[in-house]
């Protein structure tokens, strides 16, 4: 098993941050997403949180060595299944996701978390990599390339969310100039 | 972002752009009174045909069953 655990302070207002996080794609730093679909969303009866469930397949560009792609039916297109809760009373989201893809061969789940934090939003990653089955002989090796692909990914991820914030100050600027 | 099935494309825009305004200009305000749902339930019915056809649906379940998506892991208010 491997952790990877990564914090950023976004200096921009929690609702603005959660606002752009559901509209995150595309974005020039995310090319690997290609789809993006809701599967269920609804505000839970007692708490009144938001909940959102969603299907995302993204292309499968690095996988480690050649020798694992070619003994593994690894496929060009990946598919993950995201839960989120959003509670705007206290300012709180959380939103994770698992691989639906290559489960017999390795699960990845990554959590996302947002609340306000001094000067802006917090924005917390961690994810979690297991080699399973056959993989499981090289386990480490696989698992610190997964931690390795994340490390790069996340910056891309949090850069991909400040380019829809931008555009999201942009919209509402051009709004009041209007 | 464009949808697991093309067809759908112009029903999830519509339902996202929906869903944006609605986010923003009620939800975060306080007012929590249902939107969008129409166009929701003619986007839904058009994706999950393409997840059948796709033999996702199978996957989505074993997910859901693993992560049940009930008020056991709802605790966040608690944190």
């Amino acid at each position: 098993m491997h952790l990877f655990e990564t914090s950023h302070l976004f200096p921009h207002p929690w609702s603005l941050l959660t606002s752009a996080n559901f509209q995150k794609y595309p974005n020039i730093h995310s090319p690997h997403v290609l789809t993006v679909d809701i599967l269920s969303r609804s505000l839970h009866p007692t708490t009144g949180h938001l909940h959102t469930e969603r299907l995302i397949s993204v292309t499968n560009t690095s996988s480690g060595p050649a020798w694992v792609r070619a003994l593994l039916p690894i496929s060009d297109i990946c598919f993950f299944h995201e839960t989120s809760i959003l509670d705007v009373r206290n300012q709180h989201f959380e939103a994770t996701s698992t691989n639906l893809s290559m489960r017999t061969f390795l699960t990845l789940e990554e959590t996302v978390k947002m609340r306000p934090g001094e000067g802006g939003t917090v924005f917390t990653q961690t994810a979690v990599v297991n080699a399973r089955g056959v993989l499981s002989c090289a386990a480490r090796f696989v698992e610190e390339g997964a931690v390795r692909s994340f490390t790069n990914n996340s910056a891309k991820g949090r850069a991909g969310l400040q380019t829809v914030v931008d555009a999201l100050l942009e919209q509402m600027t051009d709004r009041r100039l209007a | 972002m464009t949808s697991i099935s093309p067809e759908c494309n112009e029903l999830k825009k519509q339902y996202d752009d929906c869903f944006n305004k609605w986010y923003a200009n009620k939800f975060l305000q306080g007012d929590t009174s249902p939107a969008c749902e129409q166009i929701f339930t003619l986007y839904r019915a058009c994706i999950w045909k393409a997840i059948k056809e796709k033999n996702l649906d199978q996957l989505i379940s074993d997910a859901r069953k693993e992560k049940p998506f009930n008020a056991a892991n709802d605790t966040s208010s608690n944190t």
